[in-house]
């Protein structure tokens, strides 16, 4: 052998010797980020905002947006929009620096719409990479400057809208793939709408829309189904709402094909993407110059995380410079970083749990004879038999008692960190405490022992046993908060069973009534309050798990049509009423959603958007 | 021996084909596909076309047959998720898994031998029972939090070392130790025992008698011989590295093939799952077969 | 030193050949003192951890201060009573819903080792069933066992048991019934390879010759022969299946929650390891304590019986 002489435990301490150095070296020398200890004791600044504070913020939001949203209406219906001049936007210094964001989920690359169902493709906007056909301003006005569509008129009768589409909006690949024109436009819609897309949104356009139709090189006209005209389609259209097609290259189609198109990340936005690597991370760069924002950064990376602790781990070493932890940890991790703060995305995101099983509605749409559904067992406690009043009542009486045995206060406080608040009804619209529209008797309090005593009424004071689906991969579903909703309910004497199984294994089924599994679903909140009852109650719609009846079941189709605001208002208040009396849905916690942002970060700006997401990153200043 | 390797080959092939019948009828029997795609806002038009779409009215036994069809071809479907071939989607993620897996098992034999060694040669001493406590604690341990704590005192406390992803060499020591500790563990204790075992021996015995050097004894003679068992046991760590490195990379955020595997269960994505799966059992019988042969090699009292 | 006894005239089942030293001083003693002299050689520590193991998982109940599956999340991650925050009510703190860590650890023993019992009794029957048979028979019964066997072994055990656990729902019996599959394996090629060697010992053949029936021999002869291979294999098991419920639990489909086990404990605690250490370092110590004297156990059975197993286990 060639090797000297050593003794067998001189080689160890050899061995042991060159690995750490070689552990040393390469853990020493190249790291960019400074090695300075940084002296972690909690900062003055990152106060734990209390309560009556987070609240407040977001009545002033509530108001403001409020009265804007009055404002649009009024404007579509009467005037067609003039077409602005080109954008003139007043440049921003050129990009500098780059910035790390840390995500649970990095999607795979689907671009083409009829393809892209992860559920996840509002990403796509919010990270900058595509855009939406228009854009709105800071009060939720259509902004003819920062649109795509430059101008728009609205037909007399409802029945279609003519885009006038901007020239110069490049597409990302150096000029190969030419300038948005409107059979691009035109494209990307109709791709999400074609016959057996599995587009994410479907459903918020197919039913509404025919399609889109090229009237010339910049000139698309939307025609909409027969009275299917939607009032609030420009905020749908527009980057604040998820229920819209990005715009992406018909040419790129043509060339390679849907299926080696879809794997390239082209559109118009001004962050362009250098790789995309599914499951780990997306590396891009700023478009300079861009038609209409220049980044306020050169570079970025998005890089996956799934363990809430190494993703706080990332944030404090400086890896991540935006982190969305989940709240239990958020508020101990910014504290522990000089200079780190949170930022609100989203609105506030109502975790609720719905008492599957109650499928009321005696016909579907069609008048066809539905009840009983496959899945209505009365004989569940939680489930009321529509045949039977006193059925009706003891059920109720049930899940009033499974609402009130919560303590919505502990949940907010332990496992949400305060950050939100604990009443709401889970719409998609603004009915909470501080709103404009609330009710008192819509509050559900706190009452263990008189939860037992229903129980004890409805002639189950020994206690009963009931399932409880609470999914384990969902951004916005909180495991620990499901567990101590189980928990509480275990303390008033029902044996809850619990199961995590994976979302698309095990999650409810929605079609013909058939699923019987409470669940703990979250619902987004919004500033509207006269929207459509988000995902109705009706046969059409079963994703909760219950039916309303059929008296009711006419206020939420109206919503789609009631030229009246106050009426539209009027409906949901009744279906509110509804549901809050029957206890048919319960909300357990309202919660802010925040993004823990580092200290390298100068500002960011994020913008409204019905989902709990990065937005607006074209806005990031880092410091120099 | 070639007849041997062909066998080895067609019963891998058997098996592949049992494993995918027994998950495809294990899938199917567990979710409906389309629930990957569902959310508030889709109608029953949407569902039935996509089930139309999927060919999921037609009986299982023929499901199974259209897909095996087209997997023999190598065309193992489309990722329900992804959007395009499972195969490619699977491919990207090999070259991650096997670099974690090669850099664990450098890390578990660099550690394990020489430590199985010394804990054998001096038995009894501080050095065993470092070597011993070294390999319990590896195995006592859950690998997830292993994997939390090295990142909290490597990477948070101490910034020594990055808290995960893929990158460069630094990137590879905290995941490869997670991975590596426990098969050191084992890896260790094997080595330990073989030494022993053939310290005792008759041969050795004669050479000591025969005034041959110690050192000589320990690192020519005794170790050739003693390390046939580890050598099978480390095939069978490194094919474990590879099939079960889904913690690991779950805490490292390592873009492998474990946690492709999870999520496609998850997501009810069959044909990457099966793609998956296929490529694990794959790499194990190969490990295996290879491990077979070298064994034939190195002791010639095996024939085949 | 007193002569060595390297071979006995007629060898008993089990008994180990060359190297295994007999002291014949030993056999002069007589009663208590011989079987005092002889547990003086067992291992202290694990066997004493062992037994307090079993002590708690018996008597749960009355060592358990609350309810391990009760708590008010206002008690949300009390830190242990020796600390500044601590109270005397919870002596080693409370895990994120509020429940008495103590109580959890002391009934997750309860779990830890009935799910290893009856998984690694059931195990241990089929599998060395299984390789009794077929080693015994040989042939294309060998053929097409150890083929099942190795099949199962190639399986990826992670992902199996995730898709049986979401068509068949998340509860304590199917993670038994998963773990049972799994493990049953290794019995059965360990006591397949110790068949095969002892097949081929004389009092077998006598045996044989004398016109026993095949069950008689098997069980008779053989049987006892491999037992000692079954229990430190059972023993080296029990800290793998602690584990492998940790790493299922880790993923989601382990034991189902509120159900106390270590395992579960410290994957539900992993978002706080720095922020309440508490949560992960009680149960994780538990673990590490259990699978510790297990492995030693194991170790000093294999020592005991045939230390060539070494080369096997």
């Amino acid at each position: 052998m060639l090797l000297p002489r050593f003794s067998a435990s001189r080689w160890i301490v050899v061995l042991l010797l060159s690995g750490a150095t070689v552990l040393v070296a390469c853990g020493g020398g190249e790291k960019v980020v400074e090695v300075t200890k940084v002296v972690e004791r909690p900062v003055a600044q990152t106060v734990v905002v209390e309560k009556p504070v987070a609240i407040e913020k977001v009545v002033q939001q509530t108001v403001v947006v409020e009265k804007q949203v009055e404002k649009v209406v009024e404007k579509v219906v009467v005037q067609t929009a003039i077409p602005q001049p080109a954008a003139t936007v007043t440049p921003l210094p050129k990009p500098v620096g780059r910035f790390v964001i840390a995500d649970q989920r990095v999607i795979p690359v689907i671009f083409v719409h009829a393809l892209a169902a992860t559920g996840q493709e509002w990403k796509i906007i919010g990270y900058g990479i595509a855009e939406h056909m228009m854009r709105v301003d800071k009060t939720n006005a259509y902004d003819p400057k920062q649109s795509i569509a430059e101008s728009f008129t609205l037909a007399p009768d409802q029945s279609s809208i003519t885009f006038k589409i901007r020239k110069g909006v490049k597409f990302h690949g150096g000029g190969q793939w030419g300038e948005v024109t409107a059979d691009d436009v035109a494209w990307s819609f109709n791709n999400a709408m074609r016959e057996g897309s599995i587009f994410y949104r479907v459903g918020s356009l197919q039913p509404y829309m025919k399609g889109m139709t090229v009237v010339d090189a910049n000139t698309v006209r939307l025609d909409w189904k027969p009275g299917q005209f939607l009032p609030w389609w420009d905020l749908n259209f527009s980057q604040v709402r998820s229920a819209s097609a990005w715009i992406t290259s018909k040419k790129i189609v043509d060339q390679l094909g849907e299926q080696k198109a879809s794997e390239m990340p082209i559109a118009t936005g001004p962050f362009e993407v250098v790789r995309w690597n599914s499951g780990e991370r997306i590396e891009l760069k700023a478009v300079v110059p861009h038609w209409r924002q220049n980044a306020g950064a050169e570079s970025y990376t998005i890089i996956e995380m799934r363990e809430p602790l190494a993703m706080a781990a990332a944030f404090r070493t400086g890896e991540v410079d935006f982190a969305p932890l989940p709240n239990s940890i958020l508020l101990s991790t910014i504290n522990k970083v000089a200079g780190a703060r949170r930022i609100p995305v989203g609105f506030p995101q109502a975790a609720c749990v719905n008492f599957t099983g109650n499928y009321w509605a005696q016909k579907d749409k069609d008048g066809n004879q539905i009840f009983p559904r496959p899945g209505f067992k009365p004989e569940h406690p939680w489930v009321g038999d529509p045949r039977n009043a006193a059925d009706m009542e003891q059920a109720r009486k049930v899940r009033v008692a499974l609402a009130t045995a919560i303590d919505r206060e502990a949940i907010l406080d332990k496992v949400f960190g305060g950050l939100g608040f604990t009443q709401a009804v889970e719409a998609g619209i603004g009915f909470w405490p501080e709103g404009p529209v609330w009710k008192k008797q819509w509050e559900v309090g706190y009452d263990p022992a008189g939860a037992k005593k229903l129980l004890a009424d409805a002639g189950l004071a020994s206690g009963f046993t009931m399932p409880f689906y609470v999914a384990p991969d969902q951004p916005r579903i909180n495991l620990e908060a499901g567990q101590a909703v189980a928990q509480y309910w275990r303390d008033i004497g029902v044996k809850v069973e619990v199961d995590t199984t994976a979302y698309a294994a095990r999650r409810p089924k929605r079609f013909g009534g058939v699923d019987d599994v409470p669940w703990y679903h979250c619902g987004t909140t919004g500033t509207n309050l006269d929207r459509p009852y988000d995902g109705g109650m009706g046969p059409e719609n079963t994703f909760r798990g219950f039916e309303v009846e059929n008296d009711l079941y006419p206020l939420y189709f109206d919503n789609f049509k009631e030229p009246s605001r106050d009426k539209r208002i009027a409906n949901n208040v009744k279906i509110a009423d509804y549901v809050t009396k029957w206890m048919l849905q319960t909300v357990f916690a309202v919660v802010d959603q925040h993004i823990a942002v580092g200290p390298k970060v100068e500002s960011w700006e994020p913008g409204e958007i019905d989902a709990p997401i990065m937005t607006n990153v074209e806005s990031i200043r880092m410091k120099r | 021996m070639a007849k041997f390797v062909l066998r080895r080959l067609v019963y891998a092939v058997a098996m592949l084909v049992a494993v995918s019948v027994f998950l495809f009828s294990l899938t199917r029997a567990a979710g409906d596909p389309r629930f990957l795609y569902l959310n508030e806002y889709t109608t029953k038009e949407q569902w039935d076309s996509w089930g139309k779409a999927m060919g999921l009215e037609k009986p299982l036994v023929v499901q199974y047959a259209v897909w095996a069809s087209k997997a023999v071809k190598g065309d193992f479907g489309r990722s329900l998720r992804d959007q395009r071939p499972a195969l490619s989607v699977v491919k990207e993620r090999i070259p991650a898994t096997l670099q974690l897996g090669t850099a664990a098992f450098i890390i578990a034999v660099m550690v394990a031998v020489p430590l199985g060694v010394m804990s054998a040669v001096k038995k009894g001493t501080g050095w065993d029972y470092f070597g011993r406590t070294f390999a319990l604690f590896g195995q006592a341990m859950p690998s997830f939090w292993l994997g939390l704590m090295l990142i909290i005192i490597f990477a948070v406390q101490l910034r020594l070392l990055p808290t995960g992803q893929r990158g460069g060499p630094d990137h590879f020591i905290l995941p490869a130790i997670t991975l590596g500790w426990i098969s050191a563990a084992g890896l260790l204790r094997l080595v330990r025992s073989a030494v022993l075992e053939v310290l005792d021996s008759e041969f050795i015995k004669l050479a000591r008698a025969k005034g041959v050097g110690e050192r000589e004894i320990i690192w020519k003679h005794a170790l050739k011989n003693a390390l046939i068992p580890p050598l099978t046991y480390s095939g069978i760590i490194f094919a474990a590295f590879i099939t079960g490195s889904v913690v690991t990379e779950t805490v490292f955020g390592w873009p492998g093939l474990g946690r492709l595997g999870i999520d496609a269960v998850n997501n009810n994505d069959f044909p990457v799952m099966v793609a998956v799966v296929s490529f694990l059992t794959l790499i194990y019988v190969g490990v295996a077969l290879f491990v077979d042969v070298a064994y034939a090699f190195v002791d010639p009292r095996i024939r085949y | 030193m007193a002569e060595r006894i390297t071979k006995r005239a007629l060898p008993r089942a089990g008994a180990a050949q060359a190297g295994a030293v007999v002291y014949p001083a030993l056999a002069r003693r007589t009663g208590v003192r011989k079987w005092w002299a002889e547990f003086r050689r067992w291992p202290v520590v694990p066997v004493a951890l062992v037994v307090l193991l079993l002590v708690t998982a018996v008597f749960s109940p009355l060592l358990a201060p609350h309810d391990p599956t009760k708590g008010s999340l206002r008690d949300r991650n009390i830190p242990p009573a020796w600390s500044a925050e601590g109270t005397s009510k919870h002596l080693l703190g409370t895990d994120p819903l509020g429940r008495d860590l103590l109580s959890r650890v002391i009934y997750g023993s309860r779990i830890s080792l009935m799910v290893a019992m009856v998984v690694l009794t059931l195990g241990a029957i089929g599998g060395t069933t299984l390789g009794l048979i077929s080693g015994w028979f040989g042939g294309q019964v060998d053929e097409v066992a150890m083929r099942f066997v190795d099949f199962t072994f190639a399986i990826p055990f992670i992902l199996v048991a995730l898709v049986v656990v979401i068509v068949l729902g998340q509860s304590l019996a199917v993670i038994i019934a998963l773990l049972v599959v799994f493990s049953w394996n290794s019995f059965a090629r360990q006591v397949r390879g110790e068949t095969l060697k002892l097949k081929t010992e004389a009092y077998v053949d006598i045996a044989r010759i004398a016109g026993a029936s095949t069950p008689h021999i098997l069980w008779r002869h053989l049987l006892p022969g491999v037992v000692n291979t079954v229990l430190v294999l059972t023993s080296l098991k029990v800290g793998s299946l602690i584990l492998t419920e940790s790493v299922l639990s880790f993923l989601g489909v382990g034991v189902p929650p509120p159900t106390p086990a270590w395992g579960l404990m410290v994957s539900d605690g992993r978002d706080y390891i720095d922020t309440a250490w508490w949560v992960t370092a009680f149960p994780g110590g538990a673990i590490l304590l259990t699978v510790l004297a297990f492995n030693f156990l194991g170790d000093w059975l294999r020592d005991h019986f045939d230390p060539r197993l070494r080369q096997s286990m």
